[in-house]
C-alpha cells in the first residue's frame, strides 16, 4: 500500500483535497476483509475471522499512512507508515487514536501461533477499533458529491420525521373534538360537526333533543359561533331549528346565546350567535327543536 | 472459499427474491381489502378497543389505561390487562387520520409483512441462502394457523404477534453471527426492543415466545462459549432480560391487578386448557369440532419440514443439523396441543399455563419453527447438488405449491357489514358493550354487567346537589353543594388509578368505592365543592414505567459501552505507554 500513484491522498485534510481512488478502493478492500472475517466468525472460526479484521486494519492504516508521506517518499517502514496514519487520523478528527494504537500495538504482539494456543484471547476490544476505523473510513472515502447527498438525504429523513410528529400533534391535540348525546347511526357521528366539511353532517335520533359538546384543544377566548344546518344530503329530511349555545369554562358555564334557523332549506343554511367569553373549554349546542324528523348539524365554528 | 461466496448480510434484502416474499405478504392480506368487515370470533371488538384507545388519546392520555364507553358508561380498566401494542398502533392511526377498520386493517398488513419479512431474514442469516429463506418465509406464510388467526379468528394481537417472533429471532440469532463488537450490540439492542414489541402485542403468546427466544438464544449462548466468543453472550443476556423489563410498563399492572378482577373467569369452564385439545386428525384434515374452517390444519407443513429437515441433515449434516433443533421444538410445540400435552396443562400443576386457554395457539410458533427447520433443510439439502438456477426455479415452484395447496382455502374471510360495529363514543356507550366474552376485567366488586346503559354521570346523592358535570372520557368535571357532610355516587366502576381534585370547596373530598363496585366521592363538610375526578394510571403502573425506564436505560448504557464514547480500559499490556509515543 506504500506505493500509492496519487500524491495527495485522503480526504478532510487541512488542505481540503478530496477523495481518490485509491483509498476508495483500499477501504473496500478492508471492507471485503471484514466480511471474510464476518463468514468465519459465523462459522466459529475466531483465529482466522481476527487475521482478516487485522488484514482490515492494516489496510486502512497503510492507506491513511501513506496519505502525506507519498508526496514526499515512495517507500516507507510499515511501522513508521502506520505511525504517520495515526497522526493523519488524529489531524482528520478521530477520536481516541490512543485506543487504535493499543489495537495496532495487540496485533503486533500476537502472532497467528500464539493465538490459536490462547484459550480465550480478547479480540473484541480490537475488532471494535476496526469497526470503528472502518465506520471513519467508509465516511472519508465518500467523494463529495456522494457526501452531499448522504447530507441531504439524513436531512430529509430528519425533516420527513419532524413533519410527521408535527401533524400527528397537531392531528391528535391541535383541533377541537367532539361528544354528543346520541347520533343518528355510525356515518353520522358527532365528530363530523367539527371535521371541517360541510358535506358531512352529525345527525341526532328521529324526533330526539339532544347535544353536542366542541371540546377546544386549549382554553381560549369565543366571540361567536357559526353554526351550519345539517339537512341529510338528498334525503332532505331534518334539520335544526332551535339552539341554546353555551360556553363553559373549566369550572362550569360563563356565556349563553339562544338563536333558530329560520326555514329549512337544502341549501347552505347559517346561523351566526355571538358569544362573548373568556378561557372557554367547551362548547355545547343544545337542539331545542327541529325541522322534519330530527335535528342535526353538519359544522360548528368558533371564533 | 466456497462458504465465503455465500450471501453477505448486505445484499439480503436487495434480492428479487425478498420482493417476491414481500408480494406474498402483501397478496395474502390482500383479501381484507375486498370487504368492509368479515365474520371473525370477536365480532368487531377489536375496532371498539380502537375507537376507545383513541378517545383516550385524544383527550390527552398517552397510554390509556381505561375504556370509558364500555359497559353502558360504566367504563372498565380493559387496557390495564390488553397487550397494548396494536391498540396503540390502531388507535394512533384512528385518533389522526384513519376510520378504525382501515386503521385495523393497516395493522393487518404491517402484521403479514413482518411475518414473512422476519422468517426469511431469519432462514437467511441461518443459511445465506436466498432460496431457501424464500421457501421457508412462503411456507409460514402460507400455514393456515397463521391465516385463520387473521381472517377466521380476526385477533389482530395474535396475528401480530407471531409477525414479531421472527424477526425477535432473527435480530438476536443476528447479533450471535455478528464479529463486529459495537453491531452486535446495536442487534441485540434492537432484539430486546422487538422483544418488548412483541410481549406487549399479545400477552400469552409474547410470554410463549420469550420462553421460546430464551431456548434459542440460549443454545447459541453455549455454542459463543464453547468457540471462545464468551464475550459475546453478555450483550444477549442483557438485552433477553431487559426485553420483558421494557415491557414491564403494562405488565407489571396487568399480573399485579388481575387478582382484584374476574380474570378467574379466564380459566373457567369453556376456557380450560382441557376443553381444548385438538386431535391428530384435526391436524390433516378439514374436520374440526370447533371451528367451521379448520385452521388448525398444518400437520401437512410439519411433515413437509420434517421430511426436508431430516433429508437436509441426511446429505449434510454439517448445514443441516441446526435444521433438527428448530423441528425438534416445532414437533414438541404441536405435541403441547394434543391430548398427550395433558400433563403439562393440568390444573395446580405449572404457574399461569393454564392462561393460555387454548394450547392450539402454540400451533402459531410450531409452524415458524417448521418453516425454518424447512428453510434449512432445504439448503443443507441442495447447497452443494443442485446449481443456482434450478435452486432458483424450484424454490418458486415449491412456494406456488405452498400457496396453491396449503394456504388457498384458508385466504380468505367471509364477508360481513361493519354496520353493526359502534365506531364512535355515543354509540359503544349508547349499548351495554363488553369486548370481552367472560367478563373478565370487570373489578371483582362487580357482580354482573350493568342492565342498561348509564343515564347520567352522577347516579345518586346523600345531602348534596349537583350544580354541574361534566365527563370527558375518563375526566370528569363536578360543581357539588352539600349542605351536610354527604356522599355522590358515580355511574362509573372503581378500580385503582381513580383520583379525585378538589380545586375549591370546604375540605378535600375523597373517592372511594361502594360495596357494589362503583365510585363514591365523600363530601367531609358542609359547602360547594369543585371537583375533577380521573382515571390516570393505577398505582403500580408506576412501579411499570421505572422498571421499564430502567431497562431502557440499561441498553442504552450496553449500546454506550464500548463505543468512543464509553470505551472499557485498555489492560496494562496493550495500553500505549504514553499518549502519542511509538507503540
Amino acid at each position: 500500500m506504500a506505493s500509492c500513484p496519487i500524491a495527495r491522498v485522503g480526504p478532510r485534510t487541512e488542505g481540503g483535497s478530496s477523495v481518490n481512488a485509491t483509498f476508495a478502493d483500499a477501504v473496500a478492500r478492508a471492507q471485503l476483509c471484514i466480511d471474510r472475517g464476518l463468514s468465519l466468525f459465523r462459522d466459529g472460526f475466531l483465529p482466522e475471522c481476527h487475521e482478516y479484521m487485522v488484514k482490515a486494519l492494516r489496510l486502512q492504516l497503510g492507506v491513511w499512512g501513506s496519505a502525506e508521506r507519498n508526496a514526499d517518499s515512495g517507500q516507507s517502514e510499515p511501522q513508521a507508515v502506520q505511525e504517520q496514519a495515526l497522526l493523519v487520523l488524529e489531524r482528520a478528527g478521530y477520536r481516541r487514536v490512543d485506543r487504535l494504537r493499543a489495537a495496532v500495538r495487540a496485533d503486533e504482539l500476537t502472532s497467528s501461533d500464539t493465538l490459536a494456543h490462547t484459550p480465550s484471547p480478547d479480540f473484541d476490544w480490537i475488532w471494535a477499533e476496526v469497526e470503528r476505523l472502518t465506520r471513519f473510513s467508509a465516511g472519508h472515502a465518500l467523494t463529495p458529491r456522494a457526501r452531499k447527498l448522504r447530507r441531504i438525504r439524513r436531512s430529509s429523513l430528519a425533516g420527513a420525521l419532524v413533519i410527521l410528529v408535527l401533524l400527528i400533534g397537531c392531528r391528535l391535540w391541535g383541533r377541537p373534538r367532539a361528544e354528543a348525546s346520541a347520533i343518528h347511526s355510525e356515518p353520522h357521528s358527532a365528530e363530523n360537526a367539527v371535521d371541517g366539511l360541510e358535506a358531512t353532517e352529525w345527525l341526532l335520533p328521529d324526533g330526539t333533543p339532544g347535544w353536542v359538546d366542541v371540546v377546544l384543544p386549549a382554553a381560549r377566548s369565543v366571540h361567536s359561533v357559526r353554526l351550519i344546518n345539517a339537512h341529510n344530503m338528498f334525503y332532505a329530511d331534518r334539520a335544526t331549528r332551535a339552539v341554546h349555545v353555551t360556553a363553559f369554562t373549566e369550572r362550569g358555564p360563563s356565556a349563553s346565546v339562544d338563536g333558530s334557523f329560520a326555514a329549512f332549506s337544502q341549501s347552505r343554511s347559517v346561523l351566526d350567535l355571538p358569544l362573548e367569553a373568556r378561557d372557554v373549554a367547551r362548547i355545547r349546542v343544545e337542539i331545542l327543536s327541529y325541522f322534519k324528523l330530527g335535528g342535526g348539524l353538519a359544522e360548528i365554528e368558533i371564533k | 472459499m466456497q462458504k465465503l461466496a455465500r450471501g453477505t448480510s448486505a445484499n439480503m434484502f436487495r434480492d428479487s427474491r425478498f420482493v417476491l416474499v414481500v408480494a406474498v405478504s402483501v397478496g395474502l392480506w390482500i383479501p381484507l381489502t375486498h370487504l368492509d368487515w368479515f365474520q371473525e370470533f370477536d365480532f368487531g371488538a377489536y375496532v371498539v378497543r380502537s375507537v376507545q384507545w383513541a378517545a383516550e388519546l385524544r383527550a390527552g392520555h398517552l397510554y390509556p389505561r381505561w375504556a370509558p364507553d364500555l359497559y353502558g358508561g360504566y367504563g372498565e380498566p380493559l387496557f390495564v390487562f390488553f397487550a397494548p401494542a396494536v391498540y396503540a398502533a390502531s388507535g394512533l392511526l384512528t385518533a389522526t387520520f384513519l376510520d378504525p377498520v382501515v386503521a385495523l386493517k393497516l395493522v393487518a398488513l404491517a402484521g403479514s409483512l413482518l411475518s414473512g419479512v422476519g422468517v426469511y431474514a431469519l432462514i437467511y442469516g441461518e443459511t445465506r441462502q436466498a432460496d431457501s429463506a424464500l421457501l421457508g418465509a412462503v411456507a409460514y406464510l402460507a400455514a393456515p394457523y397463521r391465516l385463520g388467526d387473521l381472517f377466521d379468528r380476526g385477533d389482530f394481537s395474535e396475528f401480530c404477534c407471531i409477525g414479531v417472533l421472527p424477526v425477535v429471532l432473527a435480530l438476536y440469532l443476528a447479533a450471535t453471527r455478528e464479529a463486529r463488537p459495537f453491531r452486535a450490540r446495536v442487534l441485540a439492542a434492537c432484539a430486546g426492543l422487538a422483544h418488548a414489541v412483541m410481549i406487549a402485542t399479545h400477552t400469552i403468546l409474547g410470554l410463549w415466545g420469550t420462553l421460546l427466544v430464551g431456548v434459542v438464544v440460549f443454545v447459541r449462548c453455549v455454542a459463543l462459549y464453547r468457540s471462545g466468543a464468551w464475550r459475546r453472550v453478555l450483550p444477549l443476556v442483557v438485552a433477553l432480560v431487559c426485553a420483558p423489563g421494557i415491557a414491564a410498563a403494562y405488565v407489571v399492572p396487568a399480573m399485579a391487578y388481575r387478582s382484584i378482577t374476574h380474570s378467574q373467569a379466564l380459566i373457567d369452564g369453556f376456557y380450560q386448557p382441557q376443553n381444548h385439545w385438538i386431535s391428530l386428525r384435526d391436524l390433516f384434515t378439514d374436520h374440526s369440532y370447533l371451528f367451521p374452517r379448520n385452521f388448525n390444519r398444518v400437520g401437512s407443513l410439519v411433515s413437509v419440514a420434517l421430511a426436508v429437515t431430516v433429508a437436509g441433515a441426511a446429505l449434510n449434516f454439517r448445514r443441516g443439523r441446526s435444521g433438527l433443533v428448530w423441528l425438534g421444538i416445532s414437533l414438541g410445540l404441536v405435541g403441547l396441543t394434543l391430548p398427550v400435552g395433558y400433563g403439562f396443562w393440568r390444573p395446580g400443576g405449572l404457574p399461569l399455563v393454564q392462561f393460555i386457554q387454548f394450547p392450539w395457539r402454540l400451533l402459531g410458533p410450531a409452524v415458524l419453527f417448521a418453516s425454518v427447520a424447512l428453510g434449512i433443510g432445504a439448503a443443507a439439502a441442495t447447497e452443494r447438488r443442485v446449481g443456482p438456477r434450478l435452486k432458483t426455479g424450484g424454490a418458486i415452484a415449491a412456494s406456488a405449491a405452498l400457496l396453491l395447496l396449503i394456504a388457498w382455502p384458508y385466504a380468505s374471510a367471509r364477508p360481513v357489514s361493519s354496520e353493526n360495529i359502534p365506531r364512535d363514543s355515543e354509540a359503544i356507550r349508547a349499548q351495554i358493550l363488553s369486548t370481552t366474552s367472560a367478563d373478565e376485567f370487570l373489578p371483582l366488586a362487580v357482580a354482573a354487567r350493568p342492565s342498561s346503559p348509564r343515564s347520567a354521570l352522577v347516579s345518586g346523592a346523600e345531602a348534596a346537589t349537583i350544580d354541574f358535570s361534566w365527563s370527558d372520557g375518563s375526566r370528569h368535571t363536578l360543581t357539588v353543594t352539600a349542605t351536610k357532610p354527604g356522599v355522590v355516587r358515580l355511574a362509573h366502576y372503581g378500580f385503582p388509578g381513580w383520583s379525585i381534585h378538589t380545586r375549591s370547596g370546604p375540605a378535600s373530598a375523597t373517592l372511594d368505592t361502594d360495596a357494589a363496585g362503583m365510585l363514591c366521592v365523600h363530601l367531609p363538610k358542609s359547602g360547594q365543592y369543585q371537583l375533577v375526578v380521573a382515571y390516570g394510571q393505577p398505582p403500580l403502573a408506576w412501579v411499570g414505567f421505572a422498571v421499564t425506564g430502567l431497562s431502557t436505560l440499561v441498553l442504552g448504557l450496553m449500546l454506550l459501552r464500548g463505543s468512543s464514547w464509553w470505551p472499557p480500559a485498555l489492560s496494562r499490556a496493550s495500553a500505549p505507554e504514553q499518549k502519542g509515543g511509538a507503540a
